[in-house]
């Protein structure tokens, strides 16, 4: 009979457990192998909800699509996994997001998010001490401005905004009427970013373009009524007039006073922002007094991604896509392809990468410019604002002329 | 004569608005006056009527009738739906926390009440926001964006008709109330509780039925005005909060304790909040409610229609 001593059984136990923690670590590291994790914070409870979960339907179906693609080619095929935590309501609970994010899952690569732009700066102040390489598509000019080495902007900066749309509008309005707006309305809501914009415009813009303010309108959201503001607008009947509303409940007092004060088919507006051209509005405040509404835009449908289009509209449900899927799902496919070219999960070689790209192939089919590169902040380049109009119950992208579907149409004041 | 336009339509709009408020007011009043609750949850049920009225006339719709039609059957099936609903409230709910020493309200008591309702106002919200989401929702009327234009020697004023529907039809309610409460057993009865709770039970009266009458009342006053009000406004889960502090600046306007009082707080604010747009940024007009508000606290705490009881 064969004895096993003591000692002997300590050691084959020892072993044994070695072996098979070995073995565990093996199989734990082929299964990381396998997927490659990203972080997405996004604002998917609270008033912002609508917004992050249109946002998170981009990502879901980029990292749909890359998957059913084969995967990251370049690390054998390994799938692409977000790891989606909802970033809240407010700066505070974006930042504990993120900081719980960097906890929980170590072994991120990447993140992408988080939608509104204090919430982003917030964020990227943890993600840029852990090194982790950030894409966002906030718009203020200061994620990219602190010099960041690890932060890449797929929307533009919000200080483009003010010049290039007072020129778009300035154009549609010179090739419809044979000259540029000279008078100028502006109803916008006292929010930071709304301001931000109205004041960039009063300080030269407007000027420059020979346009002149006649009626200066600032209110505090939410909106009880609309009437003083409209009565002002009835009276100076400006060539063109800004409605700056953060919210719809805020643009459906205001368009329907513009149409009450017999105003609907008379003055050219244009509105700045995704939420004025997104599908609630068209159910909130209706075909009839949205139609001829201009309104700038980071991304929308264009011939290039047409395809994509009908494919997100079938993933989603909306009637119609805007910028926030459009730009989440191109970030999500620059992601992934800059994993593939880093050809690593390394995060400094994939943040490389990222700010390296140089592309009209590939991701930039995604984005509306004819390329797609960043600058020295990590701000996208060649990516021009698009004018969109509401025609018939739907946004038509109707400027710059070489991305425009239908041509625009301007109201006779 | 652009002034005058201008003040004349600033005052209209200011009216018509504030009547609207006004009936909000009463709602609040209801149950501030006669139960002495501060009512936290109150502009949560003016959501969850808003809610109501806009899935009871998406029905209405689908069987072809006019939207503003929908809208207003919606806002009258509400009525009786939310007086239930606020009844059943109070017996299973504030009941255990209100009226507990009828000599007098006790500290305990409102404490327990503010804990309660505030409680009420989160379950709904986020019940709301878990349910339906954060898209906006309204009814597109035919009435909304149209106006009946009066048109005197050059001058235009225009008046919202859905709007002024409204607000006639709380102007109506409101009439109908104080009628209630002055003339009929059950009005009374209810007054005399608000008066003093110790002396009517006295007097045979059961003040927690009172008080269960006066919250059914009250819910279903601002669910059917919550109802009506999604024909001009868009609203989301978080629209309550918006009204609450308008709610409670109107009734401690108007008199706490009085339903006319807290009709015409409502009605001042509305006044207020327009007709200061004529001298300063339409951006500070909440501010101007306010200010109004802290004078009228500093220079008469019992309000604008209020009774000095101290004097009595």
């Amino acid at each position: 009979m064969i004895r096993f001593g003591r000692r002997f059984l300590l050691s084959a136990s020892v072993g044994a457990v070695v072996a098979i923690a070995a073995s565990g670590a093996n199989t734990a590291f082929a299964a990381e192998m396998d997927e490659i994790k990203f972080g997405v914070l996004l604002p998917l409870s609270g008033a912002m909800a609508r917004s992050g979960n249109l946002t998170k339907a981009g990502i879901e179906a980029a990292v749909q699509d890359i998957n059913a693609g084969g995967g990251i080619k370049s690390l054998d095929g390994a799938k692409l996994k977000p790891v989606i935590l909802d970033s809240g309501s407010s700066v505070e609970s974006a930042a504990n997001a993120a900081q719980r994010l960097l906890a929980q899952e170590p072994d991120i690569v990447a993140g992408i998010g988080v939608w509104l732009s204090s919430h982003t700066l917030a964020a990227t102040e943890i993600t840029e001490r852990a090194g982790l390489p950030w894409l966002t598509f906030s718009y203020s000019d200061m994620i990219t401005n602190r010099g960041f080495g690890h932060v890449v902007a797929t929307a533009p900066a919000a200080s483009r905004f003010a010049a290039e749309s007072i020129e778009m509008i300035s154009n549609v309005a010179k090739n419809a009427v044979g000259s540029p707006p000279k008078t100028m309305g502006i109803i916008a809501d006292g929010t930071l970013t709304a301001q931000t914009y109205v004041n960039a415009l009063k300080d030269g813009i407007l000027k420059n373009a020979g346009i002149e303010i006649v009626v200066d309108e600032t209110f505090t959201s939410p909106l009880s009524d609309a009437t003083a503001m409209v009565q002002r607008l009835r009276r100076a009947m400006p060539d063109i007039t800004l409605v700056y509303t953060g919210n719809v409940a805020d643009s459906k007092l205001v368009f329907s006073k513009i149409k009450e004060f017999g105003l609907g088919t008379d003055v050219p507006l244009y509105a700045m922002g995704t939420q004025n051209a997104a599908p609630e509005m068209l159910e909130n405040v209706g075909a009839e007094l949205l139609e001829g509404l201009f309104v700038v835009v980071a991304q929308w449908g264009i011939e290039k991604n047409r395809e994509l289009e009908q494919s997100l509209i079938a993933q989603t449900g909306e009637p119609w896509i805007i910028d926030d899927t459009f730009v989440s799902y191109g970030s999500t496919m620059l992601l992934a392809d800059a994993v593939e070219r880093a050809k690593s999960t390394d995060r400094e070689a994939i943040m490389q990468a990222l700010r390296s790209t140089d592309t009209a192939e590939g991701p930039s089919k995604f984005f509306p410019g004819k390329s797609l590169s960043f600058d020295e902040t990590g701000r996208i380049e060649n990516a021009p604002l698009l004018l969109v109009q509401w025609r018939g119950g739907k946004p038509i992208t109707v400027y710059p002329e070489f991305l425009a579907v239908e041509d625009p149409v301007w109201k006779k004041n | 004569m652009l002034i005058v336009e201008s003040i004349l339509q600033t005052l209209l709009t200011g009216i018509i608005i504030g009547s609207i408020y006004g009936l909000l007011c009463v709602g609040l009043s209801l149950v501030f006056g006669i139960m002495k609750i501060v009512n936290f949850s109150q502009g949560d049920f003016l959501l969850i009527g808003m809610y109501s009225g806009f899935f009871i006339s998406a029905i209405l719709l689908y069987f072809g009738l006019s939207s503003f039609l929908s809208v207003f059957i919606a806002s009258i099936i509400c009525l009786p739906a939310f007086f239930l609903v606020g009844n059943l409230f109070y017996r299973v709910l504030l009941r255990r926390v209100s009226g507990t020493d009828i000599r007098l309200p006790s500290a305990a008591d409102h404490q327990a009440q503010l804990v309660i309702t505030l409680g009420i106002s989160m379950i709904l919200q986020n019940s709301a926001l878990m349910f339906f989401g954060t898209r906006p929702r309204s009814v597109t009327t035919e009435l909304s964006s149209e106006a009946w234009i009066i048109d005197i020697s050059s001058m235009m004023l225009f008046i919202n008709k859905a709007q002024f529907i409204i607000a006639a039809i709380a102007f109506s309610v409101v009439a109908l109330l104080v009628l209630l409460m002055n003339v009929t057993s059950v009005g009374r009865r209810m007054r005399a509780v608000a008066s003093n709770a110790m002396a009517a039970t006295y007097m045979g009266i059961d003040f927690q039925k009172q008080y269960a009458t006066a919250f059914g009342l009250s819910l279903a006053l601002t669910a059917m005005l919550g109802s009506l009000m999604i024909t001009y406004l868009s609203f989301h889960p978080y629209t309550g909060f918006d009204f609450i502090i308008i709610m409670y600046a109107g009734v401690v306007l108007g008199g706490m304790g009085t339903l006319s009082g807290a009709f015409l707080g409502g009605v001042m604010i509305g006044i207020i909040q327009q007709v200061s747009t004529l001298f300063l940024p339409v951006q500070l007009q909440n501010m101007v409610v306010f200010a109004a508000f802290l004078l009228v606290i500093i220079l008469r705490p019992q309000g604008l229609f209020g009774r000095d009881v101290s004097r009595v």
